[in-house]
């Protein structure tokens, strides 16, 4: 297998430089030259490239970049925004993380260049709350290029103008989905909205709106650069390009890698990763961040790590987030963290995530705390399948799956719990009745 | 069937409609409507109506809480579930434009799990405490687990508690309840724009809850007990009075100001006692809507200060009097030129046309429309939304009754004119309500001269009764059948919910009295419904209309059709 060259990386060329959050330092590596590029060139045509390259987006549903900025309806006569989605909360996921914090004119550059094909004059960057450094660096960063004359009124004589500001999240994880980004942005509370209207036609505002992922804005520059049609030779076939994978969990070097579409996870484990930690046996991997279901150690070994291939194995590539698991410790646990996570992140709005997030938190607890019964897994897949697809947004989905994922790939770790559960129980029933024998006592009822 | 009405629409049959659509005439004319399938049954509707509102047209029921005809989409309770062909997975319908050739099912398998599962979810935090809940009988979660649910309950652990029983002003908030369907949230937000309420917290912490802890600030609070599926929101003034299964609705309109909001009076016909009134929807008046002076001033029907029997104050002393007695005094006290007689536009039509034809019989010359005038002349709701300024039902009747019968009549500033003069008698008809429902009458009141003696044929104690010669118990709207025109020129009906208490008579019966000296007919007379048929519906809608075929919803009369500030 051939690894990504160093010098061959887009987003994460030279990302050690120091001080390449300084304008001087990003300038100096070539920076703000794509910008200065695609001012010479016609909108449509930046969307052009854009849909050339292939570009799907990095956020997690991975829709295609290009498609989406042809979507916007530039003669409505209102104005046009472009929100980018700093907002990373997703469990294993801390890829844009790097990119604010190491450099975020590349950042600035790609929502310039964004702004300018979808005609937008005004711009936010919503990152996350928890995200002290990276915000103060972005607005420092920010600064600068109005100071340089790069954000503003007529940028560099382009006739174009663009103001961006950041606007800082107050921690809730559903601010991250699109539409409740832009209910947050609009001051309200961060209920996702419902589709139609679609955000590009009445989104921020009731205006037409792009929302796109730090990496996807942070790929544009590259792609201006180099053009569409060379980013499309990275990749496979239908995943082109590169992508930031948060490797964590119990590997020797967990980190942020940048790599071509289509690698064997394996490698992502074992090249990138040094290995599993302390010689640990792999038990499972979440390939995508924490609502996307697992892989057994048999599928990782088979997986390639591109949106089309992870699917066969019903899993979904997400926001890169590869979570590795090792044999000791118990997947419960993981599950019932994974199920608290979404339960005290569901917005609320819809009743089946509202209740439904509750209900099987509560459920893998108390499997988790020998308090199961042997119904408990039917009750499990019956809630979480009712979950699936059954509101606004996809954050029922995202509580729904890893919990019909653990269940279908390790059944037998759950069914472990039920059993000693039920041993447990037979156990105090018995003393409590002395001098009967626990077998008659074995109809405990619920 | 569709291709029959696709024909029609080809071909129009006068260039008039066609004009428009006229000009490029190669492609088809733009299809005024999209047909769909639901179960199986073809329904044409407008472009842009919903899968949910396309359904309804066909009477395909979906069940839904959230949902309000007259509020935004929320599409939160995701129960209105529908499978839509080719579209993999069941979508809700409130929020699903109907395009051509959609085919909808409502009832499969599918959906019926769907459904179920939706309900169960709704369900697991409900406190479930429907033995001492007011919404018993009428709650939207009972009634589907009856029809969609009747599952084995699976939720074993500890329910999420949330703040119960909180006063927020004529509504009892229990947050425990709620299902947070938001209805209320938007009611506050859409249609009073007071936006009192909120959803604190979030995932199932969620909890619907007054800001900063206060009460309601608008007039319209009673809503939300109706719109609420379940049984957070109830209203005070109901709250374990009785059970929803004993009381009989009539559907009626409200008398209580000239708007004419048409609603449902729920009646406990053992007890014949009022127990509550709610807007009945009628898009074209009042939507869902009622305003809380319409709710809960039926009240004044069994105040204290009700009038149970006629009186006379003769010689210093107050007596208990039949009606016989009266109708034996009035065609003397009537006597042309010697009176002024005040009729109350309280009165129904019908009362307005009997009582009319006796006194122009009678050849009673001064005949004072007992309404506010400057009132009568605002025809829009001052606040906007459905209140009026003139507090009579039925101003704009009184005018047409008086066009038919050809008798003049003087505003209530020439009537004050009038009374000043110091006539033998004063009479005044069908008043309703109390002093404040009246207040616009104190100045006749005080330009009555001490000379002249009072007759005040009212439900009602008033101050000014201390110096009247008769008082006669009236009855109120609640109780009677006639229809009124409402301020938006709309002729609507009054059902009686209760019959006629103690000694009251209704003006058909005191036109009655008049005209044979006696009382033999009076208690619960048909002469409302009689009239309606004989010279009501004659003048305004159709010969053919018996009051028991009339719409409940109304009809338009008269030049105008403004549709109050909602529309």
């Amino acid at each position: 297998m051939k690894l990504l060259a160093p010098e061959r990386r887009i987003l994460t060329k030279g990302i050690d430089t120091p001080n390449l959050n300084t304008i001087e330092v990003y300038e100096k590596q070539g920076g703000y030259s794509a910008m200065k590029k695609a001012f010479g060139m016609a909108p449509d045509a930046i969307i052009g490239e854009v849909k050339a390259s292939g570009l799907r987006g990095r956020g997690g549903a991975g829709f295609p970049t290009g498609m989406k900025w042809g979507f916007v309806p530039f003669n409505l006569g209102k104005p046009i925004y472009l929100l980018c989605n700093a907002d990373e909360s997703e469990p294993g996921c801390f890829k844009d993380r790097l990119l604010l914090e190491k450099n975020p004119h590349l950042l600035i550059e790609g929502i310039i260049i964004a702004s300018f094909a979808v005609r937008s004059h005004k711009s936010y960057i919503y990152v996350r709350g928890e995200y002290t450094l990276a915000a103060k660096i972005v607005q420092k960063a920010i600064d600068e290029a109005y100071a340089k004359g790069y954000l503003g009124k007529n940028i560099l004589g382009s006739k174009h103008d663009l103001d961006l500001v950041l606007h800082r999240g107050a921690g809730a994880y559903i601010c991250g989905e699109e539409t409740g980004l832009i209910s947050s942005l609009e001051g309200k509370k961060g209920y996702p909205r419902l589709k139609p209207p679609f955000p590009a036609v009445s989104g921020f505002l009731n205006c037409p709106t792009v929302v796109n992922n730090v990496e996807t804005l942070c790929t544009v520059p590259w792609i201006i650069q180099n053009g569409g049609a060379t980013y499309a030779t990275y990749g496979t076939e239908k995943s082109k390009g590169t992508r930031l994978f948060c490797l964590s969990g119990w590997v020797n070097k967990p980190g942020v890698y940048e790599e071509e579409l289509g690698l064997p996870l394996k490698v992502m484990i074992d090249h990138y990763g040094g290995g599993m930690k302390d010689g640990s046996k792999l038990k499972a991997v979440i390939p995508g961040g924490s609502s996307t279901p697992p892989l057994t150690p048999e599928e990782v070994d088979k997986c390639l790590l591109d949106y089309d291939h992870i699917a066969t194995f019903g899993s979904f590539l997400g926001a890169g987030g590869i979570i590795v698991i090792p044999e000791h410790i118990p997947l419960i646990k993981i599950l019932e963290r994974i199920s608290e996570f979404y339960w005290d992140e569901s917005c609320g709005q819809c009743t089946p995530c509202r209740e439904g997030t509750g209900w099987l938190f509560k459920t893998i607890r108390s499997i988790e705390h020998h308090h199961g019964h042997k119904e408990d897994i039917d009750d499990l897949k019956r809630t979480a399948t009712s979950m699936m697809g059954a509101t606004i947004c996809a954050l029922s989905d995202a509580a729904a799956m890893p919990v019909l994922g653990f269940l279908k790939k390790f059944p037998q770790d759950f069914q472990a719990l039920l059993d000693e559960a039920e041993r447990k129980r037979k156990v105090s029933a018995g003393r409590k009745l002395d001098g009967q024998e626990t077998t008659e006592m074995t109809e405990v009822t619920r | 069937m569709s291709d029959e009405k696709n024909v029609k629409a080809v071909a129009p049959p006068s260039g008039a409609v066609d004009q428009k659509v006229a000009a490029p005439p190669p492609p088809a004319p733009p299809k005024k409507t999209v047909t769909l399938e639901i179960n199986g049954m073809k329904v044409e509707v407008e472009p842009g109506t919903t899968v949910f509102n396309a359904a309804v047209k066909a009477g395909i029921f979906i069940p839904h809480y959230c949902y309000h005809p007259d509020l935004s989409i929320a599409g939160v309770c995701r129960m209105c579930m529908v499978e839509i062909e080719k579209v993999p997975r069941p979508q809700i319908s409130c929020n699903t434009v109907a395009t051509e050739g959609m085919v909808v099912k409502t009832d499969t398998d599918k959906i019926k799990e769907t459904v179920k599962s939706v309900l169960e979810l709704h369900l697991i935090n409900h406190p479930l405490d429907c033995p001492i809940c007011d919404k018993a009988g009428e709650c939207g979660l009972q009634n589907f687990y009856r029809d969609y649910g009747l599952y084995t309950p699976r939720m074993d652990f500890e329910k999420v508690h949330k703040p119960k029983v909180q006063d927020i002003g004529t509504i009892v908030l229990d947050s425990e309840r709620c299902i947070l369907c938001t209805r209320c949230v938007r009611f506050t937000a859409e249609v009073t724009k007071t936006s009192e309420l909120g959803i604190f917290q979030r995932g199932d912490r969620s909890t619907l809850k007054i800001y900063d802890d206060g009460h309601l600030r608008n007039d319209y609070t009673g809503n939300l007990a109706d719109i609420c599926p379940v049984g957070a929101l109830t209203a005070k003034d109901f709250r374990f009075q009785q059970r929803v299964w004993f009381l009989e609705k009539t559907a009626s309109v409200c008398g209580l100001c000239a708007h004419g909001c048409n609603i449902d009076v729920s009646v406990n016909p053992k007890k014949n006692e009022l127990y509550r009134v709610e807007p009945r929807r009628n898009p074209e008046v009042n939507k869902s809507w009622i305003c809380d002076d319409g709710r809960w001033g039926y009240q004044y029907i069994t105040a204290d200060t009700r009038i149970h029997l006629p009186k006379k104050h003769w010689e210093g002393v107050w007596r208990d009097h039949t009606w016989m007695d009266f109708f034996k005094e009035m065609p003397a006290l009537l006597e042309m030129g010697k009176a002024v007689v005040g009729l109350s536009t309280q009165m129904t039509n019908e009362e307005l046309f009997d009582l009319g034809t006796t006194l122009k019989n009678l050849e009673v010359t001064s005949v004072v429309r007992l309404a506010e005038d400057e009132a009568v002349e605002d025809k829009k709701p001052f606040d906007g939304i459905l209140k009026h300024r003139d507090l009579t039902p039925n101003a704009a009747g009184f005018e047409q009754v008086m066009k038919w019968l050809g008798l003049k009549w003087l505003t209530l500033a020439q009537g004050i004119a009038e009374v000043a003069r110091g006539p033998e008698w004063v009479f005044a008809f069908g008043l309703e309500g109390g002093e404040e429902r009246l207040a616009h009458l104190q100045p006749f009141w005080g330009a009555i001269p001490a000379t002249s003696r009072l007759a005040v044929h009212a439900t009602n104690a008033l101050p000014v009764l201390s110096r009247a010669t008769w008082v006669l118990p009236n009855v109120s709207f609640y109780e009677k059948n006639g229809s009124f025109v409402s301020a938006l020129n709309r002729l609507q009906r009054v059902k009686a919910a209760i019959p006629w208490q103690y000694m009251a008579r209704d003006a058909h019966a005191v036109a009655l009295g008049l005209r044979r000296g006696d009382d033999r007919e009076a208690p619960n007379s048909r002469a409302g419904e009689i009239s309606f048929q004989k010279v009501v519906a004659p003048n305004t809608v159709s010969e053919e209309v018996t009051f028991k075929k009339f719409t409940k919803f109304g009809q338009n009369v008269g030049a105008t059709e403004t549709l109050g500030g909602m529309a």
